[in-house]
């Protein structure tokens, strides 16, 4: 499997022979990895979508531990900070569970944003007695959790979840996914390289 | 008695359509359609009924309890074994009397000729006699009920043997609400009605959506009340004992 790391050198160096530009920086193609990696893997989801299935490869999943639980001091409601950015798939697909840091196997229920409201007084609003959360810009907010559940710390598991490309560089990516990766990346340069050459007939004209 | 949770069927559910995850955010919709469902299912077979003993209060009526939705049965328990009341629906509703409280229905004698219904009731401890029940006159030794579902309390008119057995409570075999107090992780599903549920969830997840076609509706409409069908034959059935003991009370088991 590749990392982030080895998939940009590898990119970089094929952009070496293909163009003289030397303003191609390592760090916009590992951008440009990451950016192709969230495209590639929506891309499969959706055609694993086409057999009524939603496929997700574990590899992908990145774990965050001992995320804390605070309260918002205006609405007094419990929230944890995301600690990346998520993936935008259907059904909250981006975030793939949240438990509490010490029991693993039960996860929380992602509901709808309007949760609260819509299913107010509904039978289903205590959700079989089960703490459930919506996303809200980068926060997560809790939904039946109370201080007597007694959790403070949370583990989450996030599609594609870099916090920073510098802080995850071993993050491993399928061999299945390097070419498609790869692929999209040079498309983006191949464009801009085009361009380039335009720009350069241009001005000997 | 092997019994399922509506979490454990949603989440079966949720594998059944492809999800990888119980995290999905139409967790929260399947749980209020299989209630919902659970409802459907519950009226329909009339599968979750409730007996309790309610005491008659001193003006002669039981109150309606929250999860009332209709009754199978009112009746005493003389000797460890049921006797029902009859219907009256000429059984006056309650009226204040000069404090504002209600005053007891009971049928007294001054006023039994007015329709013949309670014709000489008063007086008898004796239930086969022809004068006073007639035979097929649709009398009943035991007493009389009428309910007042809009002011939340059923009559009660005590004639007969139940005045001389001194009964204070009745039982109330009624249709209840599936869950009064909310759902909270602990109802348990009975397991025929655990395939219906999930047909249902179907169903309800599309019949008020435009994607749709009627086809399909109509398909998954059909495919739940085939399931319900067969669940309810499943359950009306009986052995070769509960047929014997039915012939020997000289009644058929009418399957």
């Amino acid at each position: 499997m590749a990392t982030l790391d080895t998939l940009s050198e590898q990119i970089l160096r094929i952009l070496g022979e293909r163009t003289d530009d030397k303003s191609i920086d390592i760090r916009d193609v590992k951008l440009n990895v990451v950016q192709s990696l969230a495209y590639v893997v929506r891309a499969r989801y959706f055609e694993s979508k086409q057999d009524e299935q939603e496929i997700i490869d574990g590899t992908l999943i990145s774990i965050f531990k001992n995320q804390e639980i605070s309260t918002d001091v205006d609405t007094g409601s419990f929230y944890t900070q995301l600690p990346c950015d998520v993936i935008s798939l259907p059904y909250g697909g981006g975030i793939r569970f949240v438990s509490p840091t010490k029991d693993t196997k039960v996860h929380f229920k992602q509901v709808q944003h309007g949760f609260c409201d819509l299913y107010r007084g509904l039978d289903s609003q205590n959700l079989e007695n089960q703490i459930g959360y919506y996303v809200e810009q980068d926060k997560i907010y809790y939904v039946n959790l109370t201080n007597c559940d007694d959790i403070e710390t949370v583990r989450m598991g996030i599609l594609v979840g870099m916090p920073d490309l510098n802080t995850d560089p071993n993050f491993r990516i399928p061999m299945d996914m390097e070419y498609d990766i790869v692929r999209e990346v040079l498309k983006v340069y191949g464009a801009w390289a085009e361009d380039d050459i335009t720009n350069n007939t241009e001005t000997k004209a | 008695m092997k019994k399922f949770t509506l979490d454990s069927i949603v989440r079966d559910y949720l594998i059944e359509v492809g999800a990888e995850s119980a995290s999905d955010k139409r967790y929260p919709r399947y749980l209020q359609l299989a209630i919902n469902g659970l409802r459907e299912i519950a009226q329909a077979k009339q599968s979750y009924p409730k007996k309790i003993t309610v005491d008659i209060s001193d003006n002669g009526m039981i109150y309606l309890p929250d999860d009332y939705i209709d009754y199978r049965q009112i009746a005493i328990c003389v000797g460890g074994r049921l006797f029902g009341l009859g219907l009256n629906k000429n059984l006056c509703d309650p009226a204040n009397n000069d404090c504002g409280e209600l005053n007891a229905p009971t049928i007294n004698s001054h006023v039994s000729n007015y329709d013949n219904v309670f014709y000489g009731v008063t007086s008898s401890t004796n239930p086969n006699s022809p004068n006073e029940f007639g035979l097929g006159g649709g009398k009943n030794g035991i007493g009389y009920y009428n309910v007042f579902e809009d002011k939340g309390y059923i009559a009660i008119s005590l004639t007969g043997y139940s005045f001389s057995w001194d009964t204070t409570s009745v039982i109330l075999d009624y249709e209840a609400d599936i869950q009064k107090d909310g759902f909270s992780g602990e109802f348990q599903v009975m397991p025929y009605d655990v395939e219906p549920l999930k047909a249902y969830i179907y169903w309800a997840n599309m019949r008020r959506l435009r994607s749709y076609s009627m086809g399909e509706k109509d398909a998954a409409r059909r495919d739940f009340e085939r399931i319900l069908h067969n669940s309810r034959k499943k359950e009306m059935k009986f052995n070769i004992r509960e047929l014997v003991s039915a012939l020997a009370e000289s009644t058929f088991t009418g399957v």
